[in-house]
């Protein structure tokens, strides 16, 4: 904590004493509360610090993350007593013990289930890998309190805008779900959320005609672990379109015992109907380079489409249709299912969902109303998210609401208590 | 000077006995509102029925007549470095978050959607080719304060989806500068009011330091006041790309 406060302080002083920095922030509080057996509480606050300095031609951008308080109570990690994510890790108890002291999230459920994930790889491992070699470099590495989100520094040049450090990658057009985007994957429950940085090295370049080519980079601490990408993006008719390809491979996949993936991909973004519907759509192929390891599919598709509309009396719907190529359809899961879960292969367990939402301004625009869902058409169970925002003034804002999870204890979203939260954000 | 000389063999060929058409009237509107580029701090105030406020502050960065423009937030700092890119007159918009370090097209209704909690919608701010979206009428003149006006109303051609069933526009006659215009709804209801003021001449040119936007059903109303302008200056064409939104 007191390095954290000369950091801090080195960092004020810094700011104040070079002309053009601009420091920016919030504090989070946020308090919720969820029913196991008693009800249970927990406060946690977040603190960031963001530090930026432009120049005619590039710029340093820094984000600071500080955690405090009690662990947050993350709904994935509040599982039901009889869910099948119990079950699995039940089954687990009295495996081999691992030398995984680090690899705790607060969690008994999620912790064994990492544990038992780590111990699964280790059987598994074919000659040459070292797991305790390679945990350092993983981001289930979660004890961090004290976080650098973003760190980068920016070039620009005519031909390209070149980023290094680690920066956050926001490919797709998706609201709940981006397949295209293997590099920086969201939380459907919280599409909206600021997602970690990544380190990597990665370049905007303007194509003839409006056209855009991103290129992505991710290095990894052995020649191997390297991903990279690319996406190109025309305008075309109205829509924008896009196409990309990406070589992923890392240290997660590598501790979760899940092969390098090739994937092909494409975004579409525009208007129907006179331009007053919205549409989008986005997809991929993955192919799976198959390296020994049981029952994994080679190939698979998944794909997002959706589409919004915003009524005369300000009214905003959409909603977003979920193809997982990978996904359960049986609404059976098992460890495999998980896997594919924590690594990103894919963003739930089944192989159908639909995500939709409504919002609306309410008392002179100062309060926003929001109603969001997400269904897993295959076990037929659902999350849902109402909420209340409120403006109290310029840069002091509230949030109240809930997560309510609907279906049986052996379905993806059953197994999740139900949840509320209030939550208090002061941007300076 | 080529471009002057058109404008007034536009207006004196516009002339029927001696007054303008609604063509001409658009077309020395929309040609005195031309500039090759600009760049510009605006403090935007939005008021709610009950007296409360809300400011934002942004510089606005706009290119070839206004078809290219950058909008970057400054103020407060919950939304600070928020951008939107406007191109094709209004026809395309995306939006950067750097929340999430997305750039998003702003798609279909969302368009007539409110701008940043403020009075105006997206659309409001580009309007599009009036003379192609609008049958336009002219009516008797009248008087705003002491300035005579020409009055204009735009009604949408059919086909054409517009958040509003007609405006009314009043033009003061003697620089073509556009004071107010009213906006009806579907319901043809009177919901909106413009109103442009306090015009300075900044650069040879017009300029509105204050422009008001009234909610006239909900009683709310958004200002926006010019802290600084310049115009003609040079503005590199690399800004108007989703590329620089992302910077």
């Amino acid at each position: 904590m007191k390095k954290i406060l000369v950091f801090l302080v080195l960092i004020f002083s810094l700011s104040f004493a070079q002309k053009g920095v601009v420091l920016t922030g919030s504090l989070e509080n946020n308090i919720s509360a969820v029913l196991r057996d008693t009800l249970l509480f927990s406060d946690n606050e977040t603190f960031r610090l963001s530090i930026k300095k432009d120049y005619k031609s590039g710029g340093m951008d820094v984000e600071m993350v500080y955690n405090t308080g009690f662990t947050n109570i993350d709904p994935m990690k509040n599982f039901v007593d009889s869910s099948f994510y119990q079950a699995i890790a039940d089954s687990l108890s009295g495996s081999m013990a691992l030398k995984t002291a680090m690899f705790t999230t607060g969690d008994p459920v999620l912790d064994t289930l990492y544990h038992h994930v780590l111990g699964f790889v280790m059987a598994n491992a074919s000659s040459g890998i070292s797991v305790d070699e390679d945990v350092m470099y993983s981001s289930y590495l979660l004890n961090d309190k004290f976080s650098i989100n973003k760190a980068l520094i920016k070039i620009f040049t005519a031909p390209a805008d070149i980023y290094i450090g680690k920066q956050q990658i926001g490919w797709g057009v998706g609201y709940a779900w981006n397949p295209t985007d293997v590099f920086n994957v969201k939380n459907a429950l919280d599409p909206k959320a600021s997602k970690s940085g990544l380190l990597s090295l990665r370049s905007e370049i303007n194509l003839p005609k409006d056209g855009l080519l991103s290129a992505v980079l991710i290095p990894g601490h052995v020649l191997g672990n390297i991903s990279f990408g690319a996406r190109v993006l025309y305008p075309i008719a109205g829509f924008d379109v896009s196409l990309s390809a990406v070589r992923m491979y890392n240290v997660d996949r590598r501790i979760l015992g899940l092969p390098k993936k090739i994937q092909i991909g494409a975004d579409i973004t525009g208007d129907i109907t006179s331009k007053s519907i919205g549409i989008w759509a986005e997809g991929c192929f993955v192919n799976q380079v198959y390296n020994g390891y049981g029952n994994f599919d080679s190939s698979y598709v998944q794909f997002v489409t959706g589409s919004n509309y915003t009524f005369g009396n300000g009214l905003f719907v959409m909603g977003e249709y979920y193809y997982n190529g990978k996904g359960s359809s049986t609404g059976d899961y098992n460890l495999t299912d998980l896997i594919f879960l924590l690594s990103g292969d894919m963003a739930g367990l089944g192989k159908h969902y639909l995500f939709g939402g409504l919002t609306k301004k309410i008392y002179n625009d100062y309060v926003e109303m929001s109603l969001f869902g997400n269904a897993n058409i295959v076990d037929k169970s659902g999350a849902l998210i109402p909420s209340l925002n409120y403006d109290f003034s310029d840069d002091i804002h509230f949030t109240m609401g809930a997560m309510f999870f609907i279906g049986d204890s052996n379905d993806e979203f059953g197994a999740i208590r139900n949840t509320s939260f209030i939550k208090a954000i002061v941007y300076f | 000077m080529k471009k002057i000389f058109w404008i007034l063999l536009l207006v004196a060929t516009n002339y029927a006995y001696g007054e303008l058409t609604a063509d001409a009237i658009m077309d020395s509107v929309e040609n005195i509102g031309k500039v090759k580029s600009s760049k510009s701090v605006m403090t935007q105030i939005s008021i709610s029925s009950s007296g409360r406020k809300r400011e934002s502050k942004m510089v606005i960065y706009s290119k070839d007549e206004g078809n290219k423009s950058l909008m970057v937030y400054i103020e407060p700092a919950r939304i600070k470095g928020m951008k939107m890119l406007t191109l094709n007159d209004g026809d395309e918009i995306w939006a950067y978050m750097p929340r999430t370090g997305r750039v998003r097209k702003i798609a279909g209704n969302l368009k007539k959607g409110s701008m940043n909690g403020s009075d105006f919608s997206y659309e409001d701010m580009s309007m599009g080719d009036r003379k192609e979206d609008y049958n336009v009428t002219k009516e008797k003149d009248e008087k705003i304060d002491s300035d005579l006006c020409y009055v204009l109303v735009y009604i949408p051609k059919k086909g054409i989806k517009i958040n509003y069933s007609k405006m009314k526009t009043w033009i003061r006659k003697k620089d073509f500068i556009m004071l107010r215009t009213d906006f009806w709804d579907e319901d043809k209801e009177l919901i909106k009011r413009l109103t442009l003021s306090n015009i300075k001449k900044i650069d040879g040119h017009n300029t509105p330091m204050i422009i008001t936007m009234e909610n006239l059903l909900k009683s709310t109303k958004t200002i926006m006041k010019t802290e600084s302008i310049k115009y003609n200056i040079e503005i590199n064409d690399n800004l108007f790309s989703q590329k620089s939104l992302k910077r």
